[in-house]
């Protein structure tokens, strides 16, 4: 037992024997000596721009830089050290109370050349801390602004706190130094001991600038404690007052005898040990915007290379090569790398390579350079560090995140519908979430590579086969030339790059046409090919197309806004597509355009001088902002079309944005604004065709292995899918609610299925139809008999409907045709039976469902009018205007059907 | 009590140290510079609706209004940003503004400065004050 406290007590008084204050001492020396070395090649007009050069073109100025940090670094700790030593063996008793006073002042001497030694790095920290001492100091009572001028001098001006750092700090340190030790230099193997240890440590760690893009703002680890106190108080007079209180208790500590002296020792004691958990609380938990989070290393925000002199700069950089300035620092990849084709919104010129592709900028030596690159940005899982970094698209980075196009909400919702796991098809759902009940593994094998979050892991250019790639996926471009520089350089690694894919305006439908080809088709519904299984095609009769996952379509009606040469983002605005940062249900909640925006009596504009940043910064992009008088923009709001317009001779002109075509914005005709079809979508009429397949099987096999789309790899216990033949017909009619209004629109099969499972002894059955906005719409509407007699628009499915004179009515049945499902008896593309008027719900939405039996009679009445009356007719236009006088005239030989 | 000659002379040279510092304290900042002196920047007047961060400034325009707010936090005056939800946030210590100056979180008790500004409409130009 006394062996244990005499080895305790012996090696506290070990630790107390070491000769803390002349290793300070010696570590002072060492880092003035490194000083020396950096002062001749730092300029403080741009220091920052200065410490890049030295970092990366002078290993000798950069090791000197280094001996000078670590020296200082080691200087302070030891500083600690020996202040604590001399505190517990009492020796300030030992000296005259004028030498303790500026002992005392030295405290705050040693962080002030710490601190002015960081402020002259010049890098975003620096210049944040320097707004935070300079708005503590001006709040010293009455003599503050001075203060702050005197130790730090004004905001971007370095020449005071260089002056301050270099000559006052240093003089003042080193004649306190000199005059309480009473040695002018330390001994000999003290000094040997520093030299080696700030030697070793400044060849094997270089500490390099923290990255200008980061939002993680933290202060030098001695005055991170600091910072986390200032989170917690408001006032920096209550910050400058606690200092004070210190200085007063260190220095009068002298002056008590040994109870007053004991407490006063513990108040010390307290303030230390309060600054150690700050800093560690600050260093560890806190992160950007000082936000709290889980502990993590990450947070400490230090940049360390190691072993920089081991990595010389490459031999093919010519000693005559410049070095290239980005940001008011130097960027190494430049003298490598000359890149052309990118567009002057991200010339590398102006924003680099590091602010996309991260990596070391401090060197010219290969392997140091490419550590801990992004070699392809823009995808969600690095697009905050990337594309959304806080100095470049944050706003749009949460857009995005939040959009459907990420977040696949209405797909998984319908899905699970369907499936029965979720009584409606509706909630915010996210695709991150999926796990593996049976529909999420269904999602997972079938439908969700789909999502903007998808990685993009390989060089090249979107195309049928991509899918995702974050901000890529819409906004990245090849030309050939870039096209062909790559796929040599896949071939042979040797040369490098020097033409860079742009990131770009231009929105082709090819970038859409990867994921939209798929599922509802409108890619290709909109170019006019509808799929074909591959047997049933005749190489004589169809123009083929063979896509590159081995689907076939065939040549059929485009949709005329894509043979006007419109693309997608000619309709589709950035504000849709990027999302709005809501999160939405289903698509059609996102979407904001409709034909009306373009196709009416009464236009909408707004002045140029009215537009948002947003839309200014895209228009100047596309360098049109100067013929650009006004802006057509989405009726009732303030949201516009980015494309140019022109009015002439009262006609209004749209231009498309890829192509610069001319386009007349055609008013609708009366039929369209009629009193009858006042609730009916354009589409409705002016469709041309759309899927009505029914036959796909889905089968889940619990032993089959398959890819999972989501995790990418394989899982096993798979669903398959077989396609059955592709029917290609007039779409369904159908009333969707929307913001208390009801609209007729255009539906298709949705999901018509028999569901089977090992635990129900029933089979589900389920006939599910789902709005569609087809995509292939026709200047001509079909006739009018396509909707008013014909079973498919009505909803019955396949087969006729017979008028029957009975007496003084025409009685109304409907006959089917085709194949009959055995279960409801229905025909097999049927949504409802005749005149069903069911609450159930039997869409894919909750606002959405079939035409109701009223509307049923209503239409069908007029498809009884068209079996004599021709649809050109006098009688009929006067019907679309008031039905009802029409019918208060009518003939006797007109009859009136019966239901 | 007596006074040696040797304490009134060091106390007097104590006395010159003082008067040192009070020199250098006065001539602290005090010479005449343009720049320091009027503290001006000058914009052209082309700002867009909405929000625009510029130089140390929040312009804000709405239609035909303008206000102008110091973009340095009313904590310890570190340059506030936008954040991702369209507020502004400063990356010091986390306080959070509406883009109209309004502190919503702290440690920032104060809402943002707002700025003297004078339009010059013959040069279609901002006067920023201070």
């Amino acid at each position: 037992m006394a062996n244990a406290s005499e080895t305790k007590d012996s090696l506290l008084n070990k630790l107390l024997k070491l000769p803390y204050g002349e290793l300070a001492t010696s570590f002072f020396y060492l880092s003035a000596i490194g000083g020396i070395g950096i002062a001749i090649s730092f300029d403080v007009e741009k220091p920052f721009l200065s410490l890049s050069s030295i970092l990366i073109s002078n290993y000798f100025a950069t090791y000197l830089r280094n001996v000078h940090y670590w020296a200082s670094h080691l200087f302070l700790v030891f500083s600690i050290f020996h202040i604590i030593k001399h505190l517990i063996k009492r020796s300030d008793q030992k000296v005259k109370s004028s030498i303790w006073l500026r002992l005392t002042f030295s405290i705050f001497f040693i962080f002030y050349v710490m601190l002015s030694g960081f402020l002259l790095k010049g890098d975003n920290d620096s210049l944040h801390a320097f707004k935070i001492f300079s708005t503590i100091t001006k709040n010293v009572p009455l003599i503050g602004d001075e203060i702050s001028y005197f130790l730090l001098g004004e905001e971007n001006k370095f020449q005071i706190i260089y002056f301050q750092h270099i000559a006052t700090a240093t003089i003042i340190l080193l004649f306190i130094i000199i005059e309480h030790s009473r040695l002018f230099f330390p001994r000999y193997d003290r000094f040997l001991f520093a030299s080696i240890l700030t030697l070793v440590l400044s060849f094997i760690l270089t500490p390099l600038p923290n990255d200008v893009f980061s939002s993680i703002i933290k202060g030098p680890w001695y005055l991170v404690g600091l910072q986390e106190f200032l989170h917690w108080f408001s006032n920096p007079e209550f910050v400058i007052s606690i200092l004070i209180l210190f200085s007063i208790i260190f220095y009068s500590i002298k002056f008590f005898n040994t109870t007053y002296r004991k407490f006063l020792e513990k108040i010390l004691a307290f303030f230390f040990l309060l600054s150690i958990v700050l800093t560690c609380v600050g260093l560890f938990f806190r992160s950007e915007n000082w936000e709290l989070t889980k502990p993590s290393y990450k947070n400490v925000n230090a940049n360390l290379e190691l072993f920089k002199f081991l990595k010389p700069a490459q031999k093919k950089i010519l000693i005559t090569d410049t070095l290239k300035f980005v940001e008011g620092r130097a960027e190494g990849c430049l003298n490598c790398h000359k890149m052309k084709g990118l567009t002057s919104s991200h010339s590398p010129e102006k924003i680099g390579c590091f602010s996309c592709h991260r990596g070391n900028v401090y060197t010219l030596n290969k392997s140091s350079a490419h550590s801990g690159m992004i070699l392809i940005p823009g995808n969600l899982s690095n697009a905050k560090l990337t594309c959304g970094n806080s100095r470049c698209h944050p706003d749009l980075l949460f857009r995005v995140e939040n959009s459907i196009m990420s977040t696949l909400s209405g797909m998984i919702s319908v899905d699970k519908f369907a499936f029965d796991e979720i009584k409606s098809p509706q909630g915010k759902f996210h695709v991150k979430d999926l796990k593996f009940s049976p529909v999420e593994t269904h999602l997972r094998n079938l439908c969700v590579s789909c999502h903007l979050g998808n990685e993009k892991s390989e060089f090249g250019k979107i195309d049928e086969l991509s899918r995702g790639g974050g901000c890529l996926a819409c906004h990245l471009n090849y030309d050939r030339e870039t096209e062909t520089l790559l796929s040599n350089y896949k071939k042979s690694k040797e040369k490098i790059l020097e033409s860079h894919p742009s990131i770009d305006l231009k929105i082709t439908n090819d970038h859409c046409f990867g994921c939209h080809s798929r599922s509802g088709r409108i890619s290709t519904n909109y170019e006019g090919w509808a799929e074909i299984l591959p047997e049933e095609i005749d190489f004589k009769q169809h123009k083929y197309r063979l896509l590159k996952d081995g689907r076939v379509f065939i040549k059929t009606i485009p949709d005329i806004h894509f043979e006007a040469g419109m693309d997608c983002i000619d309709c589709h605005i950035s504000l849709e597509l990027m999302g709005d940062g809501n999160t939405y249900d289903h698509k059609e909640h996102q979407v904001k355009i409709s034909c009306e925006n373009c196709h009416s009596d009464k236009l909408e504009f707004n002045s140029i001088n009215e537009i948002d940043f947003e839309t200014k910064k895209i228009l100047s992009l596309r360098d049109s902002t100067k013929s650009i008088k006004q802006l057509l923009v989405i009726k009732g709001t303030k949201i516009p079309y980015t494309n140019k317009i022109q009015i002439e001779n009262g006609k209004t002109f749209f231009f498309t944005k890829n192509s610069n075509r001319k386009l007349e914005l055609k008013k609708p005709l009366p039929e369209c604004t009629s009193n009858a079809h006042k609730n009916l979508s354009c589409e409705s009429c002016h469709s041309s065709w759309v899927y009505r397949c029914n036959g796909c099987h889905t089968k889940y096999n619990p032993m089959e292995e398959r890819f999972d789309l989501l995790s990418n790899k394989l899982i096993r216990g798979s669903w398959v899918e077989i396609a059955n033949n592709f029917q290609i017909g007039d779409p369904t009619l159908g009333i969707i609610k929307s913001k208390g209004k009801e609209k007729i629109s255009t539906f298709i099969p949705g999901m018509i299925l028999k569901i089977s499972t090992e635990k129900s002894k029933g089979i589900k059955f389920k006939r599910l139809f789902a709005p569609s906005s087809t995509h292939t719409i026709r200047k001509e509407s079909k006739d009018c008999k396509s909707c008013h007699n014909s079973s498919i628009a009505l909803g019955y499915g396949s087969g006729e409907l017979k008028f029957l004179k009975k007496s003084q009515k025409m009685k109304v049945t409907f006959i089917p045709s085709g194949q009959i499902n055995p279960i409801d008896m229905l025909p097999d593309d049927a949504w409802i039976r005749f005149m069903e008027n069911s609450n159930e719900l039997k869409s894919t939405r909750t606002y959405a469902s079939h035409l109701s039996r009223d509307l049923q009679k209503k239409i069908i009445r007029v498809g009884l009018c068209l079996t004599c009356h021709n649809e050109q007719s006098r009688i009929m236009k006067d019907a679309l205007k008031d039905f009802n006088k029409v019918l208060k005239n009518l003939f006797d030989k007109c009859l009136l059907p019966e239901f | 009590m007596k006074i040696t000659r040797r304490k009134f002379l060091k106390n007097l040279s104590n006395l010159i140290w003082l008067g040192f510092g009070y020199l250098i304290f006065k001539s602290t900042g005090r010479t005449l510079n343009d720049d320091q002196q009027k503290k001006i920047k000058i914009f052209e007047n082309e700002f867009p609706e909405g929000v625009t961060i510029l130089d140390g400034y929040i312009f804000f325009r709405n239609g035909k209004t303008l206000k102008v707010l110091k973009s340095s936090c009313t904590h310890l005056g570190c340059n506030v940003y936008f954040s991702s939800d369209k507020n502004l946030i400063c990356p010091c210590h986390g306080s959070k503004f509406q883009t109209d100056g309004k502190v919503i979180e702290g440690p920032a008790q104060k809402n943002l400065e707002e700025a003297k500004f004078k339009l010059d409409l013959k040069k279609n130009q901002i006067i920023v004050y201070g």
